[in-house]
């Protein structure tokens, strides 16, 4: 994934749990961020969509839990 | 507006008014939130948005909230007919087709009554009828009751039935932009945002370049080069000023090169397109406190415009309910600007007031009374206008200016209550009574300033006064007047319905003075006791005979 894509899903993390700059995104997983519940989750794949003009089929968005998994399941659409 | 966009407009922003908004729907609709929020946030409003609980919109509809300032209704197919939702999967038994048309026709009149602003989502069903002829029969009926309830109807390309059947959430995520964005223009926000004047920065803003530096013939404003982009602003700010919108300017400057280009007449504007150019060394917001005392115009009302990001954070800082805009650097910005530029002015209709505005204000200021002037030097003042007042009865049409100043006054406003045209036919024809003033000085016309709306009780429901004619006593003598039709019904005394507001001040002042019963929403004032007070009345008005 190319630098500018990857800054767009940071900064959808951060608008989507409330991150500050300083957070470290990479660590956050979704079982080990109260955060992440199943509406940020819902949350998250609808700005997802949006930023990046897709449809994200249910199971890939179910595979999503950390920025890492999110990367690669998004890649896999803009290809 | 993607959800990034919307996202960091919503948290770089600092609205000055608030509003609550509850969306009622059946489904999740949580991710429409930021993209509504941000709408609202372009509009200058924080948005509190709140959504029914679950399984809860049959009894909305029964028993909607009453204390919620903006309701939208957002309706789904299996809203009028539960056996369509994909969520409870499809009945084994088909369900008797009569009696869906019958429930079907139910919710539609439940929805109509409730009187929402209502948005259906078109999105596919279940095929619950073996027969495709009566499902399409269903569909058909469905579309139909949408359109005849809907004021927006969205195709079945903002459904995301995967997202339903997951979580709950029909809204497909990049069709929320869209769905915000086409509610919050028709929630028609704009009424509630009507700015009336806009006062404008000079250097570099009015021309480029900055005249005390550059000199006069190095400014420019024409419409080519470094000109062009100052030369749209002028020929924008003269459609503003012809369709009503009040015109001043602020400047750090000496008053005489301030003035100079306007007085040259070789730009777009000219002196006369302004009610005032303030060029002093003042902070500006001290320059737009003073315009705002001698209009007569609450600061609320002001938009101001500059280049200058120091400047624009000082005039806010002092002037917190002003709304501000930057005037872009770049012509790059230039769509944006005027998008957000416009915004604040709520123009749907142009009447001869309106385009007469600007001289009618100028006229204010030339004959300007001190606001300190009080007793008999007031007297005096008021004396010397040579007041003319025309009162017209407007129950039988010529009544759009009535029905602007209604929606438009909120200082002399007895209750700030708004109307629609066909709300203000439908009080006429059911025997209200419309009466308007208008009133003339020795500096000229200054048009319908005053309308009141009698019921069919003879007690009045409406009565506004623009502010460009406060401290003149018109309102007594209209009083005075009305209460002397209405003797026989009234006997001298007047009942108001009262609603104190944020901006009526005025009004509650009036009442403290005159009003003989204060307790609940009617207010009672005895014309007698008022007229007592005011001996000279009849010595500054002359009474043309009723149009």
């Amino acid at each position: 994934m190319d630098a500018d894509n990857q800054t767009i899903l940071e900064d959808i993390f951060r608008a989507v749990f409330e991150l500050d700059e300083t957070d470290r995104i990479e660590s956050i997983k979704r079982n080990n961020f109260p955060a992440w519940d199943s509406m940020a989750h819902v949350a998250l794949i609808s700005a997802i969509d949006d930023e990046f003009d897709l449809i994200m089929d249910t199971q890939d968005a179910l595979r999503i839990d950390s920025l890492a998994s999110c990367i690669s399941v998004v890649e896999r659409y803009l290809n | 507006m993607k959800f990034l966009e919307a996202s960091r407009r919503v948290h770089a922003s600092n609205p000055s008014k608030h509003i609550n908004l509850l969306v009622a729907s059946s489904a999740n609709l949580a991710n429409l939130d930021i993209y509504l929020k941000a709408e609202f946030v372009e509009r200058d409003f924080r948005c509190h948005v709140d959504y029914l609980p679950f399984n809860t919109l049959p009894q909305y509809l029964v028993a909607p909230a009453v204390n919620t300032e903006q309701q939208i209704l957002i309706l789904f197919p299996w809203d009028f007919l539960p056996e369509l939702d994909w969520r409870t999967g499809i009945t084994e038994s088909e369900p008797d087709f009569d009696e869906c048309l019958t429930r079907l026709d139910e919710f539609e009149q439940l929805v109509s009554e409730s009187n929402h602003l209502c948005v259906y989502v078109d999105a596919p069903t279940p095929p619950v009828f073996i027969s495709l002829e009566k499902d399409k029969s269903i569909k058909r009926k469905l579309r139909q009751s949408a359109n005849g309830l809907c004021y927006v109807l969205f195709d079945a390309d903002v459904f995301n039935l995967g997202s339903y059947l997951e979580s709950g959430i029909p809204l497909s995520g990049k069709a929320c932009g869209l769905i915000a964005a086409k509610i919050t223009k028709k929630l028609n926000l704009e009424n509630q945002i009507a700015c009336k004047i806009l006062v404008t920065d000079l250097d570099n803003v009015m021309w480029h370049g900055v005249i005390a530096e550059d000199g006069y013939q190095a400014i420019q404003c024409s419409p080519s080069g470094r000109g062009y982009t100052h030369f749209i602003y002028q020929t924008y700010l003269k459609k503003l000023k012809h369709s009503g919108v009040l015109l001043a300017a602020v400047s750090k400057n000496d008053p005489d090169l301030a003035l100079l280009p306007f007085v040259k007449n070789e730009m777009v504007l000219n002196d006369s397109d302004f009610v005032t150019i303030q060029a002093s060394y003042h902070p500006k917001s001290n320059q737009i406190k003073q315009i705002s005392k001698e209009l007569n115009l609450n600061v609320g009302d002001f938009v101001f415009v500059d280049d200058n990001r120091l400047e624009i954070e000082e005039v806010k800082r002092a002037i917190p309910d002003i709304k501000t805009v930057l005037f872009p650097e770049s012509s790059q910005y230039i769509g944006a600007f005027y998008a957000e530029l416009t915004q604040n002015f709520n123009i749907q209709q142009v009447t001869t007031e309106d385009q007469n505005r600007t001289s009618l204000y100028r006229t204010r200021l030339a004959g300007l009374t001190s606001s300190d002037s009080q007793g008999s030097d007031l007297t005096q003042f008021l004396q010397k206008l040579n007041m003319t007042i025309t009162i017209n009865i407007r129950s039988h049409g010529k009544n759009e200016r009535a029905l602007q100043l209604f929606n438009k006054t909120n200082q002399f406003n007895i209750n700030g209550i708004r109307l629609e045209r066909d709300e203000l036919d439908q009080k006429l024809i059911s025997g209200y009574t419309l009466y308007t003033a208008g009133v003339s000085d020795r500096y000229g016309d200054h048009g319908e300033i005053l309308a009141c709306l009698l019921d069919d009780k003879k007690n009045i429901e409406m009565l506004v006064l623009s502010c460009r004619v406060f401290q003149r006593r018109i309102e007594y003598f209209f009083l005075r007047w009305l209460s002397t039709q209405l003797k026989p019904q009234i006997k001298h005394r007047l009942q108001l319905l009262y609603r104190e507001t944020e901006r009526n001040t005025p009004v509650r002042h009036f009442f403290d003075e005159n009003a003989i019963d204060y307790s609940g929403e009617m207010v009672s004032i005895d014309m007698t006791k008022v007229l007592n007070d005011i001996p000279d009345l009849d010595s500054l008005f002359k009474l043309m005979p009723i149009d």
